[in-house]
């Protein structure tokens, strides 16, 4: 379970707190969303939902933070996600798996997994390099999966998406949910939060 | 070593023109030194994989960060070129002439250069943080998914070229 309560966060060298007194909750299963304008806190409030924020973005942090011990979050931007040393996406997704060290069948069935679970198997031995910014957004995903975490913070995941990647993500936010992994995803496209979350909170 | 061939060709034509003697064997003894120096990095580039070689590295005992390091930074290549590409064209979308004399062109490289190396600071923290969320940071024991592995013969071929090349350096040093 995730749990912030009455949680304020400002950022290195910042006066004011980019978070002001936010409380959250999100059960095993449970997907809740984030919705508000730029700036309103969406990303930062991601942070220290996913334990970025303070320890290893830095900076201050009031209040109370509970999370579950193994947790993933999912950035904005795709081309920062891939490590750019891998010649495939198979070996991009395996990555997170190999970090862990599983043995090396069980990272190829994790990642073959969670390959499968996206829909993008047809890109399993693409470069990386040479997607279009959707599909590495989907990559970037895959290798998250295929790390099985109990907490999964999503912010922006659409920012790159067309329709059918939207689509590939939702299906996944639900099958994820169905696992029993808590979900936060903050997202600007409230018709997606709509079909995903049980609860959209407005910042 | 396409780049080197000028280079390469003038030190010889330029050491034939001289009117001292022995000035054709000196440029031909220059030329096969440049050669030397810069055959054995672009061999190595030409038939080695970076992320290959990073693995077998790594599975040598060099820690994880500083094999991250060195292949960002054999990869970093393309990728800024192509931040570039980007850049250049935000340029010209916004009217800045990047093309033409080499004083326009020269004109387009201060605001270039200063968009490409922001750009690659902003993104040190976005890298850093998609790095530990795939658990770059708990690496304990990472697993290797086919690693590289040596035939007989490769072996043998290793140290047969190992002891050429400390042979080489006796020879050039204490032999000679």
């Amino acid at each position: 379970m995730i749990q912030l309560e009455s949680v304020s966060y400002w950022y290195p060298g910042s006066r004011r707190p980019a978070l002001s007194d936010f409380t959250l909750q999100v059960q095993a299963g449970e997907v809740v969303g984030l919705a508000g304008p730029n700036e309103s806190g969406k990303t930062t409030a991601c942070l220290v939902a996913s334990g970025l924020a303070p320890r290893v973005v830095g900076g201050r942090l009031e209040g109370h933070v509970s999370l579950p011990p193994s947790s993933a979050m999912l950035f904005d931007a795709p081309a920062t996600q891939l490590t750019g040393l891998h010649q495939t996406v198979f070996e991009e997704v395996a990555f997170g798996p190999c970090n862990l060290g599983f043995p090396a069948d069980e990272v190829r069935s994790r990642a073959a997994g969670a390959i499968s679970a996206l829909g993008i198997a047809g890109l399993a031995s693409r470069h990386p390099d040479r997607l279009s910014g959707g599909e590495r957004q989907l990559v970037a995903l895959a290798g998250l999966l295929a790390m099985r975490p109990t907490h999964l913070v999503l912010d922006e995941p659409l920012a790159r998406l067309d329709e059918e990647g939207s689509d590939l993500v939702a299906a996944a936010v639900a099958r994820l949910a169905a696992l029993g992994t808590a979900m936060l995803v903050a997202e600007h496209d409230r018709e997606f939060l709509a079909r995903v979350a049980a609860l959209v909170i407005e910042l | 070593m396409l780049a080197l061939a000028p280079v390469i060709a003038s030190t010889i034509l330029v050491n034939a023109l001289l009117p001292a003697d022995g000035g054709r064997t000196f440029g031909l003894q220059a030329a096969v030194r440049l050669l030397a120096v810069a055959l054995p990095p672009s061999l190595l580039f030409i038939t080695t994989r970076t992320d290959r070689l990073l693995v077998d590295l790594e599975r040598r005992g060099l820690p994880p960060g500083s094999a991250f390091v060195v292949g960002t930074a054999l990869s970093a290549l393309p990728q800024t070129l192509e931040r570039a590409r980007r850049v250049v064209d935000a340029l010209r979308a916004r009217g800045f002439d990047t093309e033409g004399s080499i004083g326009t062109r020269l004109r387009g490289i201060p605001p270039l250069t200063q968009a490409i190396v922001q750009g690659l600071l902003a993104e040190v923290e976005d890298r850093s943080l998609a790095l530990e969320v795939r658990g770059f940071r708990r690496v304990r024991r990472r697993t290797f998914l086919d690693p590289p592995t040596d035939t007989s013969g490769e072996g043998l071929l290793r140290l047969c070229l190992l002891a050429l090349a400390v042979g080489g350096i006796a020879y050039r040093f204490w032999l000679r």
